[in-house]
């Protein structure tokens, strides 16, 4: 019976680690200009829309998460990194009103904000979505206001482990491999 | 052993006999697949029921959810088929985002009708919870801002078969089948 409680401990006490372990937002590794991972070649890019770099450049929008702000700076690439609160309390401050509070934003609204303030792209975690294979995967999308599409998706088969933050550093490797490419 | 043999065996039979969803229309009845107890003229309740032109509404159908583009595009009626996003980047790449200022608001979609081009919006209306949960379709022709068509169901019993919320649209579509096959 004591042995039984020892197991049962020990897996709950793992079991709350799992959301311990969460990865800390990586610098660039300045050797490979990318982030260290094990995971690099998994990653299936879904979506590639050739743009326009200096629009691009302008401005990334992040969920509110310290660690999706963090890392948006650390790509090097953004003139300005924000996340949604802030814009959302930008286009306050411009007089007009945005709600991305929910799975579907408004996009009319975003479109508008993009002509108002300046363009941006706004970039969405999708967490733990089955694709046409039933494969849980995880991934990253990039959706332009102005273009009115997704220029940028891929995903990774991530299992039920996508609260581990690990599994972004590959798909922030590939967003990076695109974003290189644009002129 | 032989029992267990025989055991193994009727819960093969009772595997087999559970209801085959598709969202493909059995082509023996013309509908989609239901369980039993869901049998769309018993269950389903039609509430608003207007007598439209068939190429007034035919054009395009704006539903909800990816979910619904797959059961929708067997109904065989619309030209085409749109999620809601889908939609609104329609909008936006169609250069029309300025004057119609957002389609999440029916001002917003009998501008967008007026303007862009016209379509029929399939809203999924959900209220309560276990049995007393309800679940309905509602199709709205927003140049003319009115509902031509709604209809109501009470949960159905547990299919523990698929137990995915998705069967529960099914007796509804094949009420909505009834109403479309109607108009001419």
């Amino acid at each position: 019976m004591k042995k039984y409680m020892y197991i049962v401990s020990v897996a709950l006490l793992l079991g709350s680690c799992g959301l311990l372990i969460r990865s800390k937002p990586q610098t660039l590794d300045p050797k490979t200009g990318y982030f260290g991972s094990s995971l690099y070649g998994r990653v299936t890019v879904i979506t590639d829309i050739s743009v326009d770099a200096t629009i691009l450049k302008s401005l990334l929008v992040v969920p509110n998460d310290e660690y999706y702000a963090e890392m948006g700076k650390n790509l090097n690439y953004f003139e300005e990194v924000m996340t949604y609160h802030q814009l959302e309390e930008k286009m306050l401050e411009l007089g007009d009103t945005l709600d991305l509070r929910f799975q579907m934003p408004d996009k009319l609204k975003l479109n508008r904000a993009a002509k108002l303030y300046k363009p941006f792209v706004i970039l969405e975690k999708r967490s733990l979505y089955r694709d046409a294979h039933y494969v849980w995967v995880t991934g990253l999308s990039v959706y332009d206001p102005l273009r009115g599409e997704i220029i940028f998706e891929n995903r990774i088969p991530s299992g039920d482990l996508a609260y581990i933050k690990g599994f972004y550093f590959p798909l922030f490797n590939s967003f990076l491999e695109y974003l290189r490419k644009q002129k | 052993m032989r029992k267990k043999l025989l055991l193994g065996v009727i819960v093969l039979l009772f595997n087999s006999c559970a209801t085959q969803y598709s969202a493909n229309l059995n082509p023996k009845t013309n509908y989609f697949n239901t369980n039993v107890f869901n049998d769309h003229k018993k269950r389903v309740t039609v509430i608003t029921d207007l007598d439209v032109h068939a190429d007034s509404i035919r054009h395009l159908l704006i539903v909800p959810n990816e979910s619904h583009l797959e059961i929708a595009k067997n109904l065989d009626f619309f030209h085409d088929l749109m999620t809601f996003e889908q939609f609104e980047d329609a909008i936006i790449q169609a250069g029309l985002a300025d004057e119609i200022k957002s389609i999440r608001n029916r001002t917003g979609l009998h501008q967008a009708a007026i303007l862009f081009r016209p379509f029929v919006v399939l809203e999924h209306v959900g209220s309560g919870f276990g049995l007393n949960s309800r679940n309905g379709f509602r199709l709205y022709d927003p140049l003319n801002e009115q509902v031509i068509f709604e209809n109501e169901m009470r949960e159905g019993p547990f299919d523990p078969s698929t137990p995915t919320p998705i069967n529960s649209y099914f007796p509804l579509y094949n009420s909505l089948l009834d109403y479309l096959r109607k108009q001419q």
